[in-house]
């Protein structure tokens, strides 16, 4: 049994740190640099979230926008109330958690494919809603107080938290009693509730984290945005985006929604700047090339590749006739 | 209708209907701690049906179930592993993208606590016990089908189980897995568990078993020590079919 942090998680986290530390004055070099950092933080907190129960729990979720726009809404009204936005953080990942396990008490009995359309349903009716909240903004939103904001470098630091307090979450679910559970039910629910596992209230809980998370990922992009709007927020593109990062990175694995994240944000980028808004259409394509190829996503295949180079270098002479 | 010491599990009366069919018909079934009830019959007897609902996996229309002295009727099937009964499945459902040793961990963490033991240390006992110990480590998709029915048993019974339902574990396998089995179910009585055995296999069956329940077409037609019950006349009619000119009700197909 492994224990539930180990030595690997601290040099893990350790290095990351490190790394996004000795990155930071290259990534606040500039406006578009900073954005870049930003979004590419947000990515990996939302994919990562999403990862808990789309990828252990093999539920796939369309709805995780209702989840992020909760928390921008959150952050964003109690900012305006006077509260520090970074201090809101915490009522913006609850506000979202209890959002999550409220609809999804119901919609996670469903599996499949039911479930994913009973998401897509619940975050649209949350996104039409929220388009006529008049004390909320209404359709139009809310512009945020740029003179409260915590500046490009306390950003870069708030973003670089979250995404290593996401990818740390994924792990430590992964070899947790909860992500045990959750891998035994997406492989067998039957076979799981016979071995004492509550099939619907491990979902619940795992779900309820990654809305805490999402709602955190949507407190960060009221921060950085300073603009938060119903129709983006509560997207649709925002929760097929998340599906579609993870797929490509490698869904159920710690490591692909990281990489997931980097590739969309390369690809939106690169694409962005030719040809606006189809970078979706050129993210679909990517989708079906790799669910062809190599279904399990390009996290395993890269994991695997390190693992040979390393191999080598370490041995080099171990290789007999090759 | 108080139960007798020692009884673990009592269910008096099942019907389960299926449409205009009565899969189980006015069942009793009863098994005492560290006995062995072999649950026998042609296929469509009813006996997995029977399973499932003593596990909770479907409600019985009518009847009762009492485990330990607990109605347990309508309960989720979670929560009636929690009491301490534990089944395996005809065709095994092994968490296939899992470590073996993870597999059985699923079993120790969530059912039934063992007490006094850490669930690691409980899987690797129902590890060694099923002989499955040195493939802990490889994923579940590589065991071949006697190993994935082991598994199947070391994961129930790492739930901690005072009653198993046994869904045929010597089915398709060769004579020395299925004596291995036999060896297996043997060792698990003698800690105690009251078993529960649906076998096609009858060496197998009729050597464990302390009574035989034989269903056909749902009903009970015969209970009793092994070597009475198979002499039994309506038992050898519902295995082997009545002379050919008798005309009430078809056969079983055999």
């Amino acid at each position: 049994m492994q224990r539930p942090v180990s030595r690997r998680h601290l040099v893990w986290t350790g290095a990351a740190v490190v790394a996004l530390a000795a990155a930071a004055p290259l990534l606040t070099a500039n406006p578009y640099a900073a954005r870049l950092a930003q979004l590419l933080f947000l990515n990996v907190v939302l994919a990562s979230a999403w990862n808990l129960v789309g990828g252990f729990a093999g539920q796939i979720s369309f709805g995780n926008a209702s989840l992020f726009g909760v928390g921008a809404y959150a952050t964003s009204l109690l900012w305006l109330a006077g509260i520090p936005p970074v201090l809101t953080m915490p009522a913006a990942a609850l506000a979202a958690a209890l959002y999550g396990a409220a609809w999804g008490w119901p919609c996670l009995r469903l599996r499949g494919p039911y479930f994913a359309i009973a998401t897509i349903g619940v975050a649209e009716a949350t996104r039409i809603v929220a388009n006529h909240i008049e004390a909320a903004g209404g359709a139009s939103g809310l512009t945020l107080p740029l003179e409260q904001d915590i500046g490009t470098v306390g950003l870069y630091a708030l973003g670089a938290v979250l995404a290593v307090v996401a990818v740390l979450t994924c792990d430590l679910v992964r070899r947790s009693r909860l992500g045990l559970g959750l891998v035994a039910l997406r492989e067998d629910a039957r076979a799981a509730a016979a071995s004492g596992v509550n099939v619907a209230r491990e979902q619940v809980k795992a779900f309820a984290l990654a809305a805490a998370l999402t709602g955190l990922g949507g407190a960060y992009y009221a921060q950085f945005t300073l603009y938060v709007v119903p129709e983006k927020v509560f997207g649709f593109d925002l929760s097929i985006s998340l599906v579609l990062m993870v797929l490509v990175g490698g869904i159920g694995t710690v490591s692909g929604p990281v990489l997931g994240a980097v590739i969309y944000l390369i690809l939106e980028q690169f694409v962005l700047a030719s040809l606006a808004d189809i970078h979706l259409a050129a993210f679909g394509a990517l989708l079906i090339f790799i669910v062809l190829m190599e279904p399990r996503g390009l996290a395993p295949r890269l994991v695997q590749a390190i693992s040979l180079i390393r191999r080598r270098f370490r041995r080099p002479e171990a290789g007999g006739p090759a | 209708m108080k139960s007798e010491l020692g009884e673990l599990l009592d269910a008096r009366g099942l019907v389960r209907r299926f449409g205009g069919l009565t899969a189980v018909d006015r069942v009793d079934l009863h098994v005492s701690e560290g006995e062995v009830l072999g649950l026998i019959g042609p296929n469509g007897a009813g006996k997995t049906t029977l399973f499932n609902l003593l596990a909770g996996q479907l409600r019985s229309d009518e009847g009762t179930i009492r485990l330990l002295e607990r109605d347990i009727h309508g309960l989720p099937p979670h929560r009636i592993c929690h009491l301490g009964l534990a089944r395996t499945f005809q065709v095994p459902r092994p968490f296939l993208s899992l470590s073996v040793f993870e597999a059985v961990l699923v079993g120790a963490r969530f059912g039934r606590a063992t007490p006094s033991r850490s669930p690691a240390s409980v899987t690797r006992q129902c590890l060694a016990r099923t002989g499955l110990s040195s493939r802990r480590d490889d994923p579940v998709r590589s065991l071949n089908l006697a190993e994935r029915k082991r598994l199947d048993l070391a994961r129930a019974i790492a739930s901690n189980p005072r009653v198993l339902l046994v869904d045929e574990a010597a089915a398709g396998l060769n004579p020395a897995e299925v004596r291995e089995t036999v060896d297996l179910l043997r060792d698990i009585r003698e800690a105690g568990v009251g078993i529960v055995y649906v076998e096609h296999v009858m060496e197998a069956v009729l050597d464990l078993s302390d009574r035989v329940q034989v269903l056909n077409y749902g009903g009970t037609i015969a209970v009793g020590p092994p070597d009475e019950v198979m002499r039994d006349p309506r038992v050898v009619e519902a295995y082997l079919g009545r002379a050919a000119e008798s005309a009430d009700g078809g056969g079983t197909g055999r």
